[in-house]
Formats: C-alpha cells, sequence, structure tokens
C-alpha cells in the first residue's frame, strides 16, 4: 500500500509544540528529538492529532553512526495513551534536525511494522533555524532498487502540511501569538474580556488607516491599482448588511436593555451576598422575587421564561 | 497519616505558598485539546498537571488526562505513576503540581472540587486546580482559572466542623473559600518562532469569534444558573431561618421552666425542703442540631463568580453592540446620502 501523494495532511498546531519540547528537553548527549506521531485516517485525509516522545541512544562509531530506538518505551506509551485518546493510532514518526539524518531508515522499518499496513509519515522539524525559518516537512518513504537485488528507501518531500485546527486551538493559539507579537505588554496575563475586544478593535483601525493608505495612493496614482485587492474590498465592504433602521434600533434597545438589566442584577445580588455573609439570610428570597419577577416581565430578547413550574409557583 | 498532618502544619505557616502560576502553551494547548474533544460528548475532562515550583511560582510545563472513568478494571492511581514516570525519562517535570478539570466557570466551584483540591493540597502544598471554561472559550475568550483552597478552607474541612460558629471562629466566607492565583503564559523563544510560522499557515478567520455579536444563549445559560444557585441558596435559607426559630421558641420555654424552678426553689427553701438543681430542667431540653453551612457558602460563592462573570459578558457585548451601531450609522448617512 503505496502513499498517495495527493492526499490530504493535516497537522494539529499541538504535535509542533510537543515536538519543540522535545528538543528542549532532550538529554545532554542526544543532538535530536525523536518521537511517534498519532492520529487517524478518514479515506484520503490523515489527520497528525497527537505525539509522544521517545528515548533513543545515539553513538558515533568511527564513520558509523548508531542509533538506537528504545521501541519497549514506544509500545509502552503508546499502549498508555490508548486509554485516554483510543481513536489515535500510530502515523509515523517525527525528529528534529537539518535534514534527513542516516537513522530515518532504521526508524522507517520499525514504523513501518507498527503502523499497520499503511506507509509511516516522517515529520522533521528543523529547529537549528535554517535559513532563518523553522521549517516543518513532511516525508514518506519508498522502497526502490532491483527486485530480489539491493533495495533502498528513497524519501520523497510530501507537499506542505495544512494546518488544522479547533475554534479552541485557534483562540488559545491567538491569545498565545498576540503576546509574541508585543512583548512589551503585560507577560501572558490573561485579560479581561473587554480588553480583547478592544485590543482587535484597535487592530481593526490599524487595517483601516492601512486600506486607507493604500486607496489613497491609488488615488493620487502614486501606486498601481491591484484588481484583487479592489476585489476583496469591495466584497469586505458589502459583507456588511443593511439592517431596515427602525428594525436595527429595535434589536439594539432590546439587546442594550437586556445587558443593562443584567448587569443591575447581578451587581444587586453581589451587594446583597456582600452584605448577607453567613449568617442572615432573610433578604436572600428577596433578591430571588425579584430575579423571578424581572425575568418573567423585562427579558425581552431572551428566552429565559421557560423554566420549570416549580420556581413560579413558590414566588406565587 | 502522620507524614500528612506534619505537612498540614507547614501549610498553615507559610501562608501565600504561591503567589502566580506560570503555564507553558503545551499544557495550555494539551489541556484545550483534551477539554475539546470531551466536551463535545458531554463529558468533564480532568488531567493531572506537572511542572515543578519556582520561589513563589508554580510552573506548569506539561499535564496529561487521566482516563475516561468507564472502565472500572483499571487503576487510575496506578495509570498516573507510571505516566509519570514514563515521562520522567524524557526529561518531562515529574512533580504532580495539580489537576486540571473542563467546566462552566461559575459552577466549577463545586463541593466535589472543595474534597479533591483538600486532598491534593494536603498531599503537595503548592497544588492548584485548573478550570477551563468550554462555553466561553468556544465564544473566543480563552478562560482558564486556577484557584486553590485558603488556609482556612483547609483547616476547616479537616475539622469536619461546618457548623456557623466554625465560619466565624475561622473568618471563613463564601470570598475566603477558594482563592484564585493569577496565570500567566509563558513559551520558550522557540515555540514563539514557531507561532510566528504558524500564524502564516492558520486560516485568517479562525480565532476571531469573539466578535461574534449572538449574545443570548451565553447569557440565557449564565442567568438560568444564577437563578438556580439563587433558588438553592433560598432552600438553605429556609432551613436555616427554620432552625433559628425553634432555636428561640426552645430557649423562651428553657426560661419560663427556670423562672418556674427558682420561684419553687424559693417555696421549698421557705419551707425548709431541699431544692431541686437546675440542671435537671435544662436536661430535658436537648440542644438543636446546627444545620451544616457548607453548602451555603459553597452556593454563595458560585452565586458571586457568576454575578462576576455576567457583569463581564455584559460589558464586552455592550461594547460589541455599539460597534454594530457606528457602522449601522455610517450605513445609513450613506444611503441617504
Amino acid at each position: 500500500m503505496n502513499y498517495k501523494l495527493q492526499s490530504n495532511v493535516r497537522l494539529q498546531p499541538l504535535v509542533l509544540f510537543q515536538i519543540i519540547d522535545a528538543y528542549e528537553r532532550r538529554s545532554q548527549c542526544a543532538s535530536m528529538a525523536v518521537g511517534t506521531l498519532l492520529g487517524r485516517r478518514c479515506g484520503d485525509v490523515i489527520e497528525i492529532t497527537n505525539s509522544f516522545t521517545v528515548q533513543h541512544k545515539e553513538q558515533q562509531v568511527g564513520e558509523l553512526e548508531h542509533f538506537k530506538l528504545d521501541t519497549q518505551y514506544a509500545t509502552e506509551m503508546h499502549e498508555l495513551n490508548q486509554m485516554s485518546y483510543p481513536q489515535e493510532k500510530i502515523m509515523g514518526w517525527f525528529s528534529t534536525g537539518k535534514s534527513l539524518s542516516r537513522s530515518a531508515a532504521a526508524l522507517h522499518v520499525y514504523y513501518a511494522r507498527e503502523s499497520g499496513e499503511a506507509q509511516p509519515l516522517h515529520l522533521l522539524v528543523d529547529t537549528t533555524l535554517r535559513g532563518g525559518r523553522l521549517n516543518t516537512r513532511l516525508y514518506c518513504a519508498v522502497t526502490m532498487g532491483v527486485p530480489d537485488g539491493t533495495r533502498g528507501l528513497m524519501f520523497t518531500l510530501l507537499p506542505l502540511l495544512k494546518m488544522d485546527i479547533d475554534s479552541d486551538e485557534a483562540v488559545a493559539l491567538r491569545f498565545m501569538q498576540k503576546q509574541v507579537m508585543h512583548p512589551t505588554k503585560q507577560l501572558g496575563r490573561l485579560l479581561p474580556e473587554l480588553v480583547s475586544v478592544v485590543d482587535s478593535l484597535r487592530e481593526i483601525e490599524l487595517k483601516l488607516d492601512m486600506v486607507l493608505r493604500y486607496i489613497n495612493d491609488v488615488l493620487a496614482r502614486k501606486r498601481l491599482p491591484d484588481n484583487n485587492v479592489g476585489r476583496a474590498l469591495y466584497d469586505a465592504l458589502t459583507s456588511v448588511p443593511l439592517l431596515d433602521a427602525e428594525a436595527f434600533r429595535s434589536v439594539f434597545n432590546a439587546n442594550v436593555r437586556d445587558m443593562l438589566l443584567s448587569i443591575t442584577l447581578s451587581s444587586m445580588i453581589k451587594t446583597q451576598m456582600e452584605r448577607l455573609q453567613c449568617n442572615d439570610y432573610t433578604k436572600i428570597h428577596l433578591i430571588r422575587r425579584t430575579l423571578l419577577l424581572l425575568r418573567n416581565r423585562s427579558f425581552s430578547h431572551l428566552q429565559i421564561k421557560k423554566t420549570p413550574k416549580t420556581l413560579i409557583y413558590k414566588t406565587q | 497519616m502522620a507524614s500528612r498532618g506534619n505537612r498540614h502544619v507547614r501549610t498553615e505557616e507559610s501562608e501565600n505558598t504561591i503567589n502566580y502560576v506560570q503555564c507553558d502553551g503545551l499544557a495550555v494547548m494539551k489541556m484545550v485539546k483534551h477539554c475539546h474533544e470531551e466536551s463535545s460528548n458531554m463529558d468533564l475532562a480532568q488531567g493531572a498537571l506537572l511542572g515543578l515550583v519556582v520561589d513563589k511560582c508554580l510552573e506548569i510545563t506539561n499535564c496529561f488526562p487521566f482516563p475516561k472513568s468507564g472502565d472500572e478494571t483499571m487503576d487510575e492511581e496506578m495509570y498516573q505513576l507510571t505516566v509519570m514516570r514514563r515521562l520522567r525519562r524524557v526529561n518531562v517535570d515529574h512533580l504532580h503540581v495539580g489537576w486540571y478539570q473542563s467546566s462552566d466557570v461559575g459552577n466549577s466551584l463545586s463541593l466535589a472540587l472543595l474534597e479533591s483540591q483538600y486532598h491534593y493540597q494536603t498531599s503537595i502544598e503548592e497544588s492548584v486546580v485548573v478550570v477551563y471554561d468550554t462555553q466561553k472559550s468556544s465564544r473566543g475568550f480563552l478562560c482558564l482559572k486556577a484557584y486553590r483552597l485558603t488556609p482556612q478552607a483547609i483547616q476547616m474541612y479537616k475539622d469536619g466542623d461546618f457548623t456557623p460558629d466554625a465560619f466565624r471562629t475561622l473568618k471563613v466566607g463564601y470570598e475566603s473559600l477558594f482563592a484564585e492565583i493569577p496565570i500567566v503564559i509563558k513559551n520558550s523563544p522557540l515555540t514563539n518562532i514557531m507561532m510566528s510560522e504558524l500564524n502564516e499557515l492558520l486560516p485568517e478567520d479562525k480565532g476571531h469569534n469573539f466578535l461574534d455579536l449572538g449574545t443570548a444563549s451565553v447569557l440565557e445559560n449564565h442567568m438560568r444558573s444564577l437563578i438556580e444557585r439563587v433558588d438553592e441558596l433560598y432552600q438553605e435559607a429556609v432551613r436555616y431561618n427554620k432552625y433559628q426559630q425553634v432555636v428561640f421558641k426552645q430557649d423562651t420555654e428553657k426560661h419560663r421552666a427556670l423562672a418556674k424552678l427558682a420561684a419553687e426553689n424559693a417555696m421549698r427553701t421557705s419551707k425548709g425542703e431541699p431544692t431541686v438543681a437546675e440542671e435537671e430542667v435544662i436536661k430535658q431540653f436537648r440542644p438543636m442540631p446546627v444545620p451544616p453551612r457548607l453548602t451555603a457558602t459553597i452556593t454563595s460563592g458560585q452565586i458571586n463568580t457568576h454575578a462576576q462573570h455576567i457583569a463581564q459578558f455584559c460589558s464586552q457585548s455592550l461594547a460589541k453592540l455599539f460597534i454594530t451601531e457606528s457602522l449601522q450609522n455610517a450605513k445609513e448617512s450613506k444611503e441617504i446620502k
């Protein structure tokens, strides 16, 4: 079963985090980190979702390089991983380094056995940052040579990886990326929500400025107009929906009212709680009644009205 | 048990053992992955945190998930030990510094959480619990919170005394049960480089969903659970009020009986008869069992966090609403022209 070059390989960012961590935590004598890639396969799409580091030994004996992978360790780790993520299968291996090392052939033999009938993939991360970039490349080995004669392995470079990301992970990643871009800001604090909205607004403003500058340049014939940019801009502008003024007002007002009401309520409850502390609960039913009454009357937009009947019954 | 006791004393001596939690990007991503995958089948995700303690800072550098609890045959402790031993061999920090859980933040500060955190903190005093809010995070706000039990809360739980008097003497209120520890996320330079590379590969529109205008569902959920909590608190309050009434009644009766006894005794002494001791009367009134206040305190804490979250959520939603308003105004004025 040969691996098709057109297949779609998707990589989750977590795996890259794990590889870099493995590289940073390698033992003193090791020059690189090696580990198993885990993932799942659905038809033509291959997803690499997880990985774990595997111990290995490197030895330089004269010209020859000895490379030994702790296969027992790899099997044990895989079994442990099966307990929490039973759907993840062995997909191949990763290693760090400038280019394919001699050990790749030995590793290929091992992982070909482990990953069943499918060809194992090899993910190479260049942690030496050659060319000022952190290159990630994906290889797949093909056997070649004369039938019944000498045989060798040929590693072919697969097309650039696609990133596969869930929205939750994207949120975490965006947050951390923002820190990289603005290192002067407070050290990685998780900011309140309002701040992130304001921050993104500021970003939009910057982008708008950039677009405006471009448009002005084009109008002043300082820069050649680009049709693609123009189309993209037009798309963006038309994507803002124009609501009927009346309808917008009513929706807007309903929303604002709900929000303000919720804020008032929650701060009211908080103040009451602070006053009450532990022992005097006589007033709690007052809050409760207000909550229920307000909910029944005023939450025009929210549909909290559908609550268990017992609640309403109790207040009457 | 003796060793546990010793550790305990240390916890009380060194108040505020940890000032902040520093979390590695790797641990964050692993937690997010695990919690996200579990939340899609409505399960609670839990796992262990690994790291080390440096001065007043707890560094979380790795984590691993607990296996699904459906399998009864497996020994969970054995599993944890095996994983830690294996990870140790590839130079991962092997100090067990706490645990994480996926949940809705308001509801998470429950009795179960208190219990497990108590066991953690009594065996490893620096440990924290990290709560990851899946609902909020899918809305675009990364929501990780670290909590620890305060020394008073530990003392209270150790004594197993949840009467109002115990609360008063230890000065435990709903605000001083859990202490929130600020979380800082830090990455190594190499990881930062990797993330900058990733920036080019990521689709532009992913991860910006916090600008989503739809607020009703989140607010609704928050409100609903707030109402539920207030209802619970109300029940507790009713119970406590009943107790107070009963005690009051008993007290008045006791006083009446004692006054009667005093009068009778005065009669008896005047007649030269032996007096009856007051204890005889007091014995008749057995003291009422005091209702424990732990549930009420925890519920209060939950209400408090809910209220905070609602306020935070509403303020950012208002901001977004006003952004839309200005957009709409701009469009309208253009239409008129």
